[in-house]
């Protein structure tokens, strides 16, 4: 079942048009990874899917459909909740770590002490930070270690219930065993969530991913399986991209 | 010349200036400790004006209290409104243009002469809206003489907050009231309190508004806002003015900046808590 149709997608910044007629149905509970070269357009179709571009100061044309209704039906903030997005560098507020938890859920009508608690401890523990914190849930956030707080992120992003989980690069900035664990949760997660992630790390499409989109100065030049993908891309250019001439 | 002897004449010149305003201000500080010293006493400062003329034999309780109070208000005022304009211009304010617009505004308002407050809260304030001289009327006016200051403190340090934060509040489809409420002041909070009491130092040490809109010679502890008060800048000013008792006037100038003193201090040691925090 595709969660997410993208039709005939326009994205811009002002005058300066960054995607250009994509199109791309998303399917539920698939890891799919979206690559290409710097530039590319790949961040603005992330936050056109939950509308975050408007924050940014960009606009699109063209339609979105979540669950086959478009998404500017939605309330935006609705919207927001049921696609969460995780960025490129870690955000955790400069709050202790249960108040980035206990932030969104308060906001959202959660008052019960008890049930906030099991909110941070079950998010905690789905992003494998529960007992590498040591249960010290009055630390800064600020304080922990970069993965560590791109964990807490996802963490947060969770703590909302969310349908689809965007991730912007979301290891980039970290070493090999970080970036390992989020993948290995990012796997486990696949069974509720439907992940789209971008990566500019092509071996970390191949290992997490089921689809691949490459995308190249604003469209859409291939959309497979990643195995088909990888193995036999279709295009020109998406093999050159493979191969690392882009790159 | 050398880049060596420019260099150098700029370094001596920092130095000197540094020097100068240090001694300037030990020496006020000393000259006034040195001249009011004498008069203080724990009488002094917690009784009623004694002597005839007023005040010429001590006693300033109800100029610290009406002082005291006088800034309060003017801080509540002014940081209402302080508060509301920053958050309109930084977080909904679309148009440059008005953004300009409320800049000018509040510039404007920083250049108006205290005096020229003064008469403006006389005539406004004390006759047309019949407040009277009073603690509402003279609060007031200082808090508009202070709301520019507030303003623009708390406009840059909204401003400085991390983007990336407030759009990952956005992000989990959290309100921009909301946003602000609940992320955006507690992160500013240390800071805005350090410029609300900068402010209120500042408001507490001028006279020229409250000469025509709240202060008198001598009242007792106000009961209600309506009621005129003693200030302590006030009553310096009588005291030297009238030549009532230059000795006593030291020992209130004293009393004033040792307030002064506090407030400012507990505004810097805010201001860097902040640093810290972040
Ligand atoms: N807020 C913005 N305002 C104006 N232009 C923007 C903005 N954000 C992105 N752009 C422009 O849009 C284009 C696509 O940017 P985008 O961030 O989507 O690329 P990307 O594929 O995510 O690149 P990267 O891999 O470097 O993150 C770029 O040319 C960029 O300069
Ligand atoms: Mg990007």
């Amino acid at each position: 079942m595709d969660i997410l149709k993208i039709n005939n997608l326009f994205a811009s910044y002002g005058d300066k048009e960054v995607l250009k007629d994509l199109s791309m149905n998303i399917k539920k509970n698939k890891i799919t990874a979206i690559i290409g070269p710097s530039g590319c357009g790949k961040s603005t179709l992330l936050t056109a899917l939950n509308l975050m571009i408007e924050e940014n100061g960009g606009n699109f044309a063209g339609e979105i459909l979540f669950k086959d209704k478009d998404i500017l039906s939605y309330e935006k903030n609705d919207i927001r909740r049921m696609i969460g997005i995780v960025f490129q560098k870690p955000t955790p507020f400069p709050f202790s770590i249960y108040k980035n938890l206990t932030y969104a859920p308060i906001y959202y009508g959660t008052k019960d002490k008890k049930e906030l608690n099991n909110i941070v401890k079950a998010t905690l523990k789905e992003a494998g930070l529960f007992h590498e914190i040591n249960e010290d849930l009055n630390m800064l956030a600020t304080k922990l270690s970069g993965g560590q707080q791109q964990r807490l992120c996802i963490a947060r992003a969770l703590t909302v219930k969310p349908e689809v989980l965007l991730l912007d690069e979301p290891c980039s900035a970290l070493d090999i065993k970080n970036t390992q664990n989020i993948e290995e949760m990012l796997l486990k997660f696949s069974q509720d969530y439907t992940i789209i992630i971008v990566t500019h790390n092509l071996a970390q499409a191949k290992r997490i991913s089921d689809y691949t989109a490459f995308i190249l100065d604003g469209e859409l030049i291939e959309y497979e399986e990643t195995e088909e993908m990888f193995t036999n891309p279709k295009d020109r250019r998406t093999k050159e991209y493979i191969e690392g001439i882009y790159g | 010349m050398s880049e060596k002897t420019k260099d150098f004449i700029f370094k001596t010149w920092i130095i000197i200036s540094t020097v100068i305003v240090f001694t300037v201000v030990i020496y006020i500080f000393g000259y006034i400790f040195k001249n009011g010293i004498g008069s203080i006493n724990l009488e002094f400062i917690f009784s009623d004006p004694k002597g005839m003329p007023i005040g010429s034999e001590g006693g300033v309780f109800p100029a610290i209290v009406g002082s005291l109070f006088l800034m309060l208000i003017a801080c509540i005022f002014a940081s209402i409104l302080a508060i509301s304009t920053s958050i309109y211009t930084v977080f909904y304010c679309r148009s440059k243009r008005i953004e300009s617009i409320i800049h000018l505004i509040v510039q404007s308002m920083a250049g108006i002469p205290s005096i020229v407050l003064g008469l403006f809260g006389y005539t406004l304030l004390v006759l047309h809206l019949r407040l009277g001289r009073s603690l509402l009327s003279g609060g007031i006016t200082l808090g508009i003489m202070i709301f520019p200051y507030i303003e623009v403190r708390v406009e840059k340090t909204l401003r400085e907050v991390d983007k990336a934060i407030i759009g990952s509040s956005y992000a989990l489809g959290v309100s921009k009231a909301h946003t602000i409420s609940k992320l955006i002041l507690p992160l500013c909070k240390a800071d805005i309190i350090s410029a609300i009491t900068m402010a209120g130092g500042f408001a507490m040490g001028a006279s020229a508004p409250i000469i025509l809109t709240a202060a008198v010679i001598f009242a007792p502890i106000p009961k209600s806002l309506f009621a005129p008060v003693m200030a302590l800048p006030f009553h310096l000013y009588i005291l030297t003015g009238e030549g009532i008792s230059l000795e006593k006037a030291y020992g209130t100038a004293l009393v004033l900046i040792m307030i002064l003193l506090i407030i400012n201090i507990t505004s810097v040691v805010l201001n860097m808590k902040r640093r810290d925090d972040r």
